[in-house]
């Protein structure tokens, strides 16, 4: 049953224009660890200390065609969905974990345009303002066709 | 950063600082050499030091614009100094001239470093060198953390003042 909320509403792209022309050949994987979505991670992972970290919304890599060349490489990966995953507060206390714990380098938060994405963005604002340190924040908004639509440090 | 913010609220408050000013007056030239303490002490020497020593080595000697941007902050000092040298001589004119100047040239020099530098900056910075960036400027923030609070403190009082003088000529 299709509900009122725009990230639920059918979209069909098959008539757009995709670029052909890119050069042949496997786009190596740049994940560098397992796993990654976020219930299932320790805030505090080798992979985690230190590192530029890179907090994606399920649907962004499915979106986006250069998600792990442009965005993924070299940084320490985590997943979850905003609008269908329970128990949220636990992200908020890893997130806080990745900045006071693992002390990690920078925050890198990609979301869908869709309303209810926004909430990760809002969730790690919120563990990242209570967080003792601070650590810079990117975010990133794409649109359902893969395009970026917004880059901002806050 | 947001030390712009702060000297932006100074430079705000040059135009009531050199209206009626008389440097002969010792809370007048008591008022003149805090604000050239906070010019030199967080403009300079905490801000400028944060974009000379840290963020602008990053891209180089050779870019242009760094090149006018340091060249500005040399031209803020030598008006400093000479607001201070007009102090001495008790030269009221002389010293409202120059800091006058300071106002404007600082002013400008804000602008395009917010409009221009560093949203050009932010593109050609790696996520990587941002964190570390930042992680370098928090230890600065650290090191002059009792000027950031005395020079703040110093800005909010003197805005009490002025907004206190406005609200008794105007009762």
């Amino acid at each position: 049953m299709l509900s009122g909320c725009p990230g639920s509403k059918e979209a069909d792209f098959r008539t757009k224009d995709v670029q052909t022309d890119v050069p042949a050949g496997k786009v190596p994987s740049q994940l560098r660890q397992w796993p990654v979505q976020l219930h299932l991670v320790s805030p505090v992972a080798p992979y985690y200390q230190g590192a530029d970290v890179l907090l994606t919304a399920d649907c962004v890599a499915y979106a986006l065609g250069n998600y792990h060349t442009d965005y993924l490489k070299g940084k320490a990966l985590a997943i979850a969905c905003p609008k269908l995953d329970s128990g949220q507060e636990v992200y908020y206390e890893k997130i806080k974990s990745w900045i006071e714990d693992a002390k990690i380098n920078t925050l890198s938060i990609m979301i869908m345009q869709v309303p209810c994405c926004s909430g990760l963005l809002k969730l790690a604002q919120r563990a990242a303002q209570d967080a003792s340190r601070k650590v810079p924040i990117k975010y990133t908004v794409v649109s359902m066709q893969g395009e970026v639509l917004k880059e901002e440090w806050l | 950063m947001d030390e712009h913010t702060v000297i932006k609220r100074l430079l705000a408050l040059i135009p009531r600082v050199t209206e009626d000013l008389n440097v002969t007056r010792p809370d007048d030239r008591k008022l003149i050499l805090e604000a050239v303490d906070f010019i030199r002490s967080y403009a300079d020497r905490f801000h400028h030091a944060k974009e000379e020593e840290i963020l602008f080595r990053e891209f180089g000697d050779d870019l242009e614009i760094l090149k006018s941007m340091l060249e500005e902050h040399r031209m803020g000092r030598g008006y400093v100094k000479s607001v201070l040298e007009a102090v001495e001589k008790g030269d009221t004119a002389s010293v409202s001239e120059h800091l006058t100047a300071y106002g404007r040239l600082l002013q400008g020099h804000i602008k395009k470093e917010d409009e221009i530098l560093y949203p050009w900056m932010d593109r050609n910075l790696s996520v990587a060198k941002v964190g570390e960036l930042f992680a370098r400027f928090a230890k600065t923030d650290e090191q002059f953390h009792d000027t950031v609070i005395t020079q703040k403190d110093f800005v909010r009082r003197l805005e009490e003042k002025f907004s206190h003088e406005e609200v008794t000529s105007n009762a």
